[in-house]
């Protein structure tokens, strides 16, 4: 597979070299004649030197032959360019462009990038998971955080102990999918009861998950942390 | 092409405000348009005339939300004129197709820059081709008054 990197500055120097392990042959576009150089020699990647918007650079980096084309410049508006071109005018299957702003992710979609990358959304996301580990061990977010997968577990103060399932009043849009119960795996049906200690395993639409929350853990603390969590749904 | 008919449009967004753009605004401002300059540095803003009285905006074009700001949702023309071709082409390409802003020019330097332009209807200027064909102009002439 050919991949070309445009722009970037060390990013492009670790994504190289771990592309060159994998076997890939790799192309780097950049503006620094320097870097271009030591890319070269180090990595053994093809380089050239130059501004990665202008399509006479990307002719000469054989852009028409790529597999993939990944934009990692630090401004959106090249990366955009960048991405545009080599889709329209070479024609490359694939294009992968790094975003700054979060607003442009479904932005840049919207004017043809295959994909976009936000270092920003990954840090977002790290630090919800972090601030909300105290009460959910994990969550996951599926079709870009529409849905979210998590695990609740069921503490002493909880006020749902003891009682069916379509009693607790969780919200609508939020099921619990599965049980843990030690070694025990329960999928449930409606008249199961939850224990102390369970480990609720729930599905639900992103808006409703802190309601869910409060319904099994019996508390409303977590409420602010997790309404940033609605900014997801329209990625 | 007329950007400033004479039925009176709702909004001209002009992004950038150098002598181009500070010159196009006031023009527009003269004749009665509803005028919005957009600029990263309020610095830029001395560039307008005195007579000047339309909005001015501090911030960044290629944002959506300066540009709604600005009222591109009620906008009829939109002009990106800022210093740089890659921010030029994302603004008018978000005011075309996220906007669907009814003109849209684009001041390009460069341009071999301008792969979508012309199919999705942004109109280019570029003062390189602009330059040229003025000076061919003024070649042709002198050189048919000397056959005279």
């Amino acid at each position: 597979m050919k991949i070309l990197l445009v722009g970037g500055h060390q990013e492009t120097r670790f994504l190289a070299r771990s592309l060159k392990l994998k076997n890939y042959d790799v192309t780097v576009v950049n503006e620094d004649k320097a870097w271009c150089i030591m890319l070269a020699d180090e990595y053994e990647v093809n380089a050239v030197c130059g501004d990665g918007t202008s399509p006479s650079i990307l002719q000469n980096a054989r852009t028409d032959q790529m597999d993939l084309v990944v934009a990692l410049d630090h401004k959106d508006a090249s990366n955009l360019l960048t991405c545009e071109i080599s889709k329209k005018k070479f024609h490359v299957p694939k294009t992968i462009a790094v975003v700054t702003d979060l607003k442009n992710v479904p932005l840049f979609r919207e004017l043809g990038v295959d994909r976009c990358i936000s270092a920003t959304n990954y840090l977002i996301e790290m630090i919800e998971q972090e601030t909300i580990t105290d009460r959910i061990s994990r969550y996951l977010q599926i079709e870009n955080g529409k849905v979210v997968i998590f695990e609740v577990e069921i503490t002493e103060q909880s006020k749902v102990i003891n009682q069916k399932l379509w009693n607790i009043g969780l919200p609508p849009q939020s099921i619990i999918s599965c049980i843990i119960r030690g070694e025990q795996t329960i999928i449930p049906e409606k008249n199961t009861e939850l224990k102390v200690n369970d480990k609720a395993i729930v599905l639900s639409v992103s808006g409703v998950m802190d309601k869910a929350m409060n319904v099994l853990t019996g508390d409303k603390v977590h409420q602010m942390h997790l309404s940033t969590t609605g900014t997801f749904t329209f990625l | 092409m007329k950007l400033f008919n004479s039925k009176k449009s709702d909004n001209v967004i002009i992004v950038g405000c150098g002598r181009f753009g500070a010159a196009l605004a006031s023009t527009g401002y003269n004749q009665n348009q509803n005028v919005t300059v957009i600029d990263i540095y309020t610095a830029a803003f001395k560039n307008l005339p005195e007579s000047y009285h339309g909005f001015s905006i501090e911030g960044d074009g290629t944002d959506m939300n300066t540009l709604e700001t600005a009222g591109i949702l009620c906008a009829d023309v939109l002009v990106a004129a800022t210093d740089d071709d890659n921010a030029n082409l994302m603004i008018a390409q978000i005011a075309k197709q996220h906007y669907n802003v009814n003109h849209v020019v684009a001041r390009i330097y460069d341009d071999s820059k301008k792969v979508s332009c012309d199919q999705i209807g942004i109109e280019m200027v570029c003062p390189v081709l602009l330059s040229i064909s003025e000076a061919q102009k003024v070649i042709f002439n002198t050189k048919e008054e000397k056959a005279v």
